[in-house]
């Protein structure tokens, strides 16, 4: 009976039937948020966030206070222990393919992430370091953002730019919301039976919405088209990120006097997208609750280019079986689907083969918590595998 | 009427002696070589009543040229012209149709320099010579950015502070406007249908630049280029659209110097950057047809090039929605059956399907490549920019009489 079964569709079967507990950690530029989850019920038992720049000491002082909260927790719970601690890590480069247990390599090979990601790195080796200081039993599973990217088509992964410039990491396309893309597709995976290629309905459209929307293609469990760019500035606009521009006015912005790139990186970043369309700073589902003129702007332009990236998708996949939102604004999608205009003849509703529309609304830290086990149990069977 | 059309290129200067209302063609040309001397000496390659003639002179500037042309045209009391029609590739904000050349217009003409910084400096100094040499001649500045002053304003808009898109003037305004419209009245009349209730998606691909339009009822609502013609597809030796993280990153590295990062993304990115031997992909385009072929730099310049036009056709047939044609135009567009076939296969959700044969055999202009239960009409159209100047330069001058 086993063998039948994939070996995802297995884990998930093994997902049922233990009980962890599980710590998620989640440093990103100037926030550390941590909760302490239950698998397999998915409630989240402890929660906080610090507000602060993550510098080592900051981190360090966190975690001593998050250690006494769980182990607080967890005593006044019967004793119960810690089984793994997941760590959520935004770029992963080439080094790392795929959620990882960290081992006394992991630090070497960390290091090499610092030229792409200076800020965010040392961030994760302290993050890790305190972690086998303050939990020396507990093993640490490194979840990427990056790695479901991993395998992108090159077609996608390149630009059109001297090859001398694209074999640079830092000029490649990939995606930032893997971890949810992957969970989100599992989920739809199932629950339609993608697996099953005889019925050859393995297109999807995953769609993250929330502050960095990001919209991907994927086939046969694989992305093959994400909005994203090398960076999630690229792409959709955000709630303060601007999304696609002429390549040649950054550099006329950038060339003008009092200007400067931290400037110009920092306008694009932090003052565009709906936050520049409507004049105030808005989040996806404001600009459908919220009216005025410029709020009414700023909806009219989020889903135009919306449009355009559903338009895309389709054109890469051929015809789309799935459509599926996630991310903290995921019950925004149908707001969004409806309100398309012109309506894609794909999405009509006597369309022939009308996609089924599903909604991921787990949140980052569930979905850190499922992947963290998941990679222990898939190492606990490799290891058992007689040689 | 005859009409002289004048196109400048940065080291070009093509023209054509046009017969309104009648649109036969009397003469045409190019000066080569114009500017500064390079290893070949400067020359006009001339024709006219099916004979070629080639005249070798130093022209160190494009008025220099417009004097050359002149010579050859009035030697023939046949062909002197009437009226002069310039291409103007940017008109910035302040042209939404041809226009009459006065002073005054000469004065904003000067205004917008800049933003076409290869191609609008040569030309304006053209309009400024045949107004001194030939005052009398009516003379009407055409500008490709003109068809796109209809895309609405979510469409042109940047998602960047208000102030400063303001400040610089910054914002979508799209080329290559004159063939688009052409090629989008020769699909409706091919069609027989009227062009205010032409749905479509015009491919202009040219040997140099490339860009897609959306056309809605018969005007354009958007354009792959946005600011500057950098942005979009992949193209000969432009990058098209780039994370512009990226782009800060390549700032970086030249010590905030924009020149060599706009000279990099312009003149040594797309195909040629890809390939490294060509700039054509004309050339590497059969690495497609051989499967077995190994992973070569030439395959992945090919896949990008395919690859982002496919996204932005899917993009346009989603933002037009009930598209009747797909027009294919120019260079690339007209005599490249394998990129036609690579973009419009595995478009079944659109409706949209090539009909291999047809796509393959096509000899007549315009032709329909679509298979018979496409929904969406495939076209091939020949573009003729000078013969679409000399028509709205001719409306322009008759409207005001």
């Amino acid at each position: 009976m086993k063998s039948s079964l994939s070996p995802g569709k297995r884990i998930k079967l093994l997902l049922q039937k233990i009980n962890m507990n599980i710590l998620t950690l989640n440093p990103t530029t100037n926030k550390f948020k941590f909760s302490l989850i239950d698998i397999p019920s998915k409630d989240i038992h402890l929660h906080g966030e610090f507000i602060d720049s993550i510098t080592p000491e900051i981190i360090s002082e966190n975690l001593q206070s998050v250690f006494y909260k769980v182990c607080n927790f967890l005593n006044n719970k019967n004793h119960q222990r810690l089984d793994v601690i997941v760590v959520r890590a935004i770029y992963g480069g080439d080094e790392f393919t795929e959620p990882t247990i960290v081992n006394p390599y992991t630090i070497n090979k960390l290091t090499k992430l610092m030229p792409a990601a200076p800020i965010h790195t040392p961030a994760l080796i302290t993050t890790i370091q305190k972690c086998a200081n303050l939990w020396p039993d507990t093993p640490v599973v490194l979840a990427f953002e990056t790695s479901f990217f991993a395998d992108l088509p090159a077609r996608e992964k390149f630009y059109a730019i001297d090859t001398q410039i694209t074999h640079f990491t830092f000029a490649r396309r990939q995606g930032y919301h893997g971890l949810t893309h992957e969970t989100a597709l599992n989920y739809v995976t199932h629950k339609h039976q993608l697996w099953d290629k005889s019925k050859n309905n393995g297109n999807v459209i995953s769609f993250y919405l929330g502050p960095k929307p990001e919209l991907v293609a994927i086939m046969n469990h694989k992305p093959i088209m994400v909005t994203s760019g090398a960076t999630p500035l690229e792409g959709l606009p955000g709630y303060t990120t601007a999304g696609e521009i002429d390549p040649s006015l950054v550099i006329k912005l950038a060339s003008k006097p009092d200007w400067g790139i931290e400037k110009v990186n920092q306008i694009l970043t932090q003052e565009s997208g709906l936050k520049a369309l409507a004049e105030t700073k808005l989040t996806i589902a404001e600009i459908f609750s919220k009216k005025n003129k410029k709020v009414e702007f700023a909806k009219k332009y989020f889903l135009y280019k919306t449009l355009q990236a559903i338009g895309s998708a389709a054109a890469c996949l051929g015809s789309i079986d799935v459509i599926v939102f996630s991310g903290e604004e995921s019950n925004i999608g149908s707001a969004i689907l409806e309100n398309l205009k012109p309506r894609p003849t794909f999405l009509k509703t006597n369309s022939m083969k009308k996609p089924k529309v599903e909604f991921f609304n787990e949140s980052i830290d569930q979905v850190l918590a499922e992947i963290g086990v998941t990679t222990l149990l898939k190492s606990r069977s490799t290891l058992r595998r007689p040689a | 009427m005859k009409i002289l059309v004048l196109n400048c290129g940065s080291s070009s200067l093509k023209y054509k002696l046009v017969q309104m209302p009648n649109s036969q063609i009397l003469a045409k040309g190019e000066a080569q070589r114009v500017g500064p001397p390079t290893a070949l000496p400067s020359n006009i390659i001339h024709e006219s009543d099916n004979q070629s003639i080639t005249i070798t002179k130093q022209m160190s500037s494009h008025p220099e040229a417009f004097v050359e042309i002149m010579k050859i045209l009035n030697s023939d009391s046949t062909k002197t012209p009437d009226a002069i029609g310039h291409r103007i590739v940017h008109g910035g904000e302040y042209f939404s149709k041809p226009t009459i050349i006065t002073d005054s217009t000469l004065e904003i003409l000067n205004k917008v320099q800049d933003l076409a910084p290869i191609h609008n400096p040569p030309s304006i100094k053209l309009i400024s010579a045949c107004i001194k040499s030939y005052p009398d001649l009516p003379q009407v500045a055409v500008f490709d950015t003109a068809y796109h002053s209809t895309i609405p304003k979510h469409a042109f808009s940047y998602a960047i502070p208000k102030y400063i898109m303001q400040k610089y003037g910054l914002r979508k305004y799209g080329f290559h406007g004159t063939s688009h419209e052409y090629v989008a009245e020769q699909a409706a009349n091919f069609l027989n249908v009227p062009i205010s209730r032409l749905n479509a998606i015009s491919c202009h691909l040219g040997s140099g630049g490339a860009s897609l339009c959306a056309i809605k009822n018969g005007k354009s609502i958007d354009n792959t280029m946005g600011y500057t013609p950098l942005q979009g597809l992949v193209m000969s030796t432009r990058s098209g659209d780039i994370d512009p993280a990226v782009v800060l990153r390549l700032l970086t590295m030249n010590y905030g110097n924009g020149e060599p990062v706009l000279s990099l993304l312009n003149k040594n990115s797309g195909i040629l950057g890809l390939s490294k031997t060509t700039s054509d992909i004309r050339d590497i385009i059969s690495c497609l047809s051989k499967d077995n072929l190994p992973e070569s730099k030439d395959k992945l310049a090919v896949e990008i090039y395919l690859w982002r036009l496919k996204k932005y056709l899917g993009s346009y047939l989603a933002t037009v929605g009930n598209v009747k044609a797909v027009i294919f135009t120019d260079t690339i567009g007209e005599s490249s059956p394998e990129v036609r076939f690579a973009l419009c296969s595995g478009m079944q959700c659109f409706g949209m399907q090539i009909d291999y044969n047809k796509n393959i055999t096509l000899n007549k202009y315009p032709g329909d490549v679509s298979a018979p239960s496409s929904k969406i009409r495939i076209l091939v159209i020949k573009t003729d920019e000078e013969l679409a100047i000399a028509r709205k330069t001719y409306q322009t001058l008759i409207a005001k009489n």
